[in-house]
Parts: structure tokens; C-alpha cells; sequence
């Protein structure tokens, strides 16, 4: 055998070893939710498997209230998030404003501020505003509190959807007589909605899979599916065939959504949700 | 330039009312009750202290360690996160490998999942009855007879299940930044050298390394910010004791209603988070200079 052969070889082994590396927890997490029968005498493969652990979770009310209460939670915080978004990224984003208010930077700057606080921190200090608004322990309370998150993540990919389009465009709609509503709605919206698509899927992925604040200002009347998740894995009683079969439904719209941002947008950066 | 102005303003306020609202007053709220300043919980008296900050900082008190921990198992993940990075851009560069459209999704993958179901699927291999779990005991206790007991991998005080966790987790972000940056870099400038007679290894060293270390740096700091302000990962995976600063601010608050302690943590948590930020950003420019 020669040396380049060898080194093919070596090279196959290293991409093999990646994949492997990275699938390996996913296959289990996928084993544990589809196993129903598991032998410890056994233990490096599932005897049988089916949808026994499913069927227990669509049977349980708690589970399936968690269920419809995420993706309805999920549902407003996105169509909040891309109002104020919108809005912003708007001023924020286009030239004649950027050009005529140098705040703009400053405000773009600050509101990414959320991004490098620690979601713990965050709690604590909304706990006293909350218990004040009569916000704790609420599906309103809940729904602000992933904005906090969502609004810096919705606000970059509107923000740079409008930078993205040629100043060209809007001067020579100017000239030719188009108002400000004319342009926003014929010129731009056309041209940004793959951003808004983004940051509407951000937002959504988002509060999908958002636990902590979830945990500290709306545990226990609140209970997304993180929060089931947790209580089957780090609760009272330990289930991991349950908490699998119930991580896949965050797992596996959070990556067909973030997948389908990294296709259809330029605005995105990808990365992992939920602190 | 009036009517601009009105916009300006209009569409701007549900933006600023909204940080308003849930980020600054919350986080005035934290500093000024870190100082005993407010009445906002159960052991604030609204009179000013320093007890939240001489406590912390007090080698005997367990805040100081639960630091200590958090910035040691986050450095180790963040080296080892970065180093796997960069060794896989480093790979892809110089062997005979196409990062084709696969690869590259796969490599993307623990990107998109979300942290507590990371976390959740780590706790499934790494605790006793898992694979790694029962692999680790086979093979360290009972074939090598290297220990008398397996050692745990999960809720362990060394951080070994939030470090593995948080690799698997991290090390795309360093390979993206660092191979992104490598396919900027002019080739003619690795043909000068090899036509010098210089070796890969010194390519890297003199090349690839001082073009990229910015980019470095920002993988660095980036790693380290994500893994530092975590909570899932250490919540699931972490030993009741040393705890990590987001898990011992939870508990300090939650459980035991140590407010004062909660919000003085609070404060160290945020100003070193936004510390780490700065030099991200600053790196991040430096690395657009470059």
C-alpha cells in the first residue's frame, strides 16, 4: 500500500470519527425515545423498539397542556418580536436614517446588550418587576421575558436584511415621487423578508427551547416542554426514555428551522438555543 | 427633517420602552439591591452594605469557589473547544479533504440544538447506565483495574460532563471562524513559502497562525462567553457542589433566598460577561483589520 493510499485511508477515518462524534448523542437520545425494551445484560443495543414512550406522553395532560402552551408561547413572542423588530430595523437599517441620526449605532449597539448578560441575571432582576406587574407565573410574563432574548437575535438579521439593499433604490424611488410608506412597502419589504423569515424563525426556535427564565418567573403555573424535559431528567424522578421521546419535539423543528435560516438567508448566524 | 425625526422616535420607542422596561430597570434593580439599596426581597433592608461583596469575595464563603469553578471548567472546555476547531480547520486546509455541503451541515448540527436537550442527551451517555458510562466502567475498573470505582461522569465535582457537553457543543463555532479565515488568506503566500522549502508545520506557524490569531482570539472569547453564562448544561449536568455562578445564583435565590447573595452575584456575573464581550468585540474588529 502507498502513502497517498495510507493517507486517504486516514483522512476517511478522521471525517468517519467526526461524523460519529457528532451523530453519537443524537442516535442515543433517538435510541432511549424509541427502545422499549432494554436489558442492562444487554446493554449496547435496544431489543425492541416502538412508540411506547410517545403513546405515554400523548396520554398525559401536563405533557400535552405543555405541548400546545409552547408553540401558542412561541407563536405571540415571535409576532411581538418582529413588530418591535420591524420597527426598529427599519430606522435602524436604512441609510437616510442612518445618515441623518448618529444615535443609530449607539441604539443598535445597546440593543444587543441582552446577548452578553447571563439569562440568571436577568431573571433575578425581573423577579422584583414582575411580582410588582402581577406578571409571575403568567403566559404575558412568559412571552416578555423570551423577547428579552429574542428581540437582539430578530432585530440583527432585520437590521442587516435593510442594509442589504442598494441606497440606489430608495433615491430613485424618492425622484420619481414615492412616499415613505410607498417605498417601506413596494421597495423594501419585497426586497428584507428573507431577514424577517429569519428573525421570525429565531424568534420561534427561540422561546421554543427557552428554560431558564421559563424556570424563574413562570415554573411552577408555566410549564413549557423544557421545563417537563428538566422535571423528567433533573426532577423528582428520573425518566430518560420519557425525556427523550419529549426532546424531539424541540430537537428536531429547532434543526429542520435553523437549517432552513442557513438556506434561505444570508442574515442569520447560527447558533445553539436556550442558554 | 422634522417629520424624519417623528419617525425616528415612533418607530423606535416600542424598541426602547422594551429594554427599558425588561433590561435596564431589571439590571438597576440588581445593582442597587447587590448594595442592599432596595426592598425588593426577603433580607434587603434598603439600607446601604457591602456585606454581598465582602462575603463574595471571601476565600472561607463558597461564592469565590463557585467563580473559581466556573471560570476553571469553562476554560478547559473553551481550550479544548478550540483546539479541536482549530486542528479540524488546520485538517480540511491541508489534507486532500473537500468540506463538501455534508460535512459542513453535519459539523453544523450541534449548532442547532438547543442547549438543554444537549445537555440532556450528554446526561444519557455519560450517566451510569450509558454508553460511555458502562464503556468507561468496562474498560478503566474492570479490564485495566485502574480504579476501584467508576469515576462519575456526571454531577461530578470536576466539571467532566459540562466540559464534554459543552466541547461536543462549541468546537463547530471555533472551526467556522478559524477555516473561514484560513480560505481568506492569499494562497500566494503559502506557495512563496513552500517554494522556499519551508514545511506544513512551519506554514502554520509562520503563516496560517499570525494571520489568524485575531480570529483566534474571537473564537476564544466567543467559546468562552457562550460556555461561561450557561445555565442547561451546568443545571443537567453539574454536581450539587462546587456549582457553577448561574446554578449557584438559582439556587441562592430560589431555594435558600439568599437574595442579597443572588443579586451581588449577579452584579460579578454581568460586569465579568460584559468584560468578556469587549474583548470579543475588539478582537472581532481587529480581525476585520487584519
Amino acid at each position: 500500500m502507498n502513502k497517498d493510499s495510507l493517507n486517504k485511508i486516514l483522512d476517511t477515518i478522521i471525517v468517519i470519527f467526526l461524523s460519529v462524534y457528532i451523530f453519537f448523542p443524537i442516535l442515543v437520545a433517538f435510541a432511549f425515545a424509541f427502545a422499549t425494551k432494554w436489558f442492562p445484560s444487554h446493554w449496547w443495543f435496544p431489543q425492541e423498539f416502538g412508540v411506547k414512550w410517545f403513546e405515554e406522553l400523548l396520554k398525559s395532560a401536563p405533557v400535552i397542556n405543555s405541548l400546545v402552551l409552547s408553540y401558542m408561547i412561541a407563536f405571540f413572542v415571535t409576532l411581538f418580536t418582529l413588530t418591535i423588530s420591524l420597527l426598529a430595523g427599519y430606522v435602524l437599517g436604512t441609510k437616510a436614517f442612518r445618515e441623518s441620526f448618529k444615535s443609530t449605532r449607539l441604539i443598535e449597539n445597546l440593543s444587543n446588550i441582552p446577548l452578553a448578560f447571563p439569562a440568571i441575571t436577568l431573571g433575578i432582576g425581573l423577579l422584583p418587576v414582575y411580582a410588582r406587574l402581577g406578571l409571575l407565573g403568567t403566559i404575558p410574563g412568559v412571552i416578555f421575558a423570551h423577547m428579552v432574548m429574542a428581540v437582539p437575535y430578530a432585530l440583527r438579521s432585520v437590521i442587516g436584511a435593510f442594509l442589504s439593499v442598494p441606497e440606489d433604490y430608495e433615491e430613485a424611488a424618492r425622484n420619481l415621487g414615492a412616499g415613505r410608506l410607498y417605498i417601506l412597502l413596494r421597495i423594501y419589504l419585497p426586497l428584507v423578508w428573507p431577514g424577517i423569515l429569519a428573525g421570525a424563525i429565531f424568534s420561534f426556535t427561540w422561546s421554543l427551547n427557552e428554560f431558564v427564565l421559563t424556570l424563574f418567573l413562570g415554573y411552577p403555573k408555566i410549564e413549557t416542554l423544557p421545563v417537563q424535559i428538566y422535571q423528567l431528567v433533573g426532577g423528582y424522578y428520573l425518566h430518560p426514555q420519557m425525556a427523550a421521546a419529549l426532546s424531539l419535539f424541540l430537537l428536531v423543528p429547532s434543526i429542520i428551522l435553523l437549517y432552513l435560516i442557513e438556506k434561505a438567508s444570508k442574515f442569520g448566524s447560527t447558533m445553539a438555543m436556550g442558554g | 427633517m422634522k417629520r424624519d425625526r417623528v419617525i425616528f422616535v415612533l418607530f423606535l420607542s416600542p424598541l426602547i420602552a422594551f429594554m427599558i422596561i425588561m433590561v435596564f430597570v431589571p439590571f438597576v434593580i440588581a445593582l442597587l439591591s447587590s448594595f442592599g439599596l432596595t426592598e425588593v426581597a426577603e433580607g434587603l433592608t434598603g439600607e446601604f452594605t457591602l456585606n454581598g461583596y465582602v462575603t463574595f469575595f471571601d476565600p472561607s464563603e463558597p461564592n469565590i469557589q463557585c467563580l473559581l469553578f466556573t471560570i476553571e471548567v469553562t476554560f478547559v472546555a473553551t481550550f479544548l473547544s478550540t483546539a479541536i476547531g482549530y486542528f479540524l480547520a488546520l485538517f480540511f486546509k491541508f489534507r486532500d479533504v473537500k468540506l463538501t455541503k455534508g460535512i459542513s451541515m453535519i459539523l453544523r448540527i450541534p449548532l442547532f440544538t438547543p442547549y438543554l436537550i444537549a445537555a440532556f442527551m450528554w446526561f444519557t451517555l455519560l450517566f451510569p447506565s450509558g454508553y460511555i458510562g458502562i464503556i468507561f466502567k468496562k474498560l478503566i475498573v474492570e479490564y485495566f483495574g485502574l480504579m476501584d470505582k467508576p469515576l462519575a461522569l456526571i454531577s461530578d465535582p470536576l466539571g467532566i460532563g459540562i466540559i464534554m457537553c459543552s466541547v461536543w457543543m462549541r468546537f463547530p463555532v471555533a472551526f467556522m471562524i478559524i477555516y473561514g479565515l484560513f480560505e481568506m488568506i492569499d494562497p500566494s503566500l503559502e506557495e512563496a513559502g513552500r517554494n522556499l522549502g519551508a514545511k506544513t508545520w512551519t506554514i502554520v506557524r509562520r503563516i496560517y497562525f499570525p494571520l489568524t490569531k485575531y480570529g483566534l482570539l474571537s473564537a476564544i472569547t466567543l467559546n468562552f462567553l457562550f460556555l461561561f453564562i450557561a445555565f442547561s448544561i451546568p443545571f443537567i449536568l453539574g454536581a450539587s457542589w462546587p456549582q457553577f455562578l448561574s446554578v449557584f445564583i438559582y439556587i441562592n435565590a430560589k431555594d435558600t433566598g439568599n437574595w442579597l447573595m443572588g443579586y451581588t452575584t449577579s452584579i460579578i456575573y454581568i460586569v465579568i460577561s460584559l468584560l468578556i464581550s469587549f474583548i470579543y468585540t475588539i478582537s472581532f474588529r481587529r480581525t476585520g483589520q487584519q
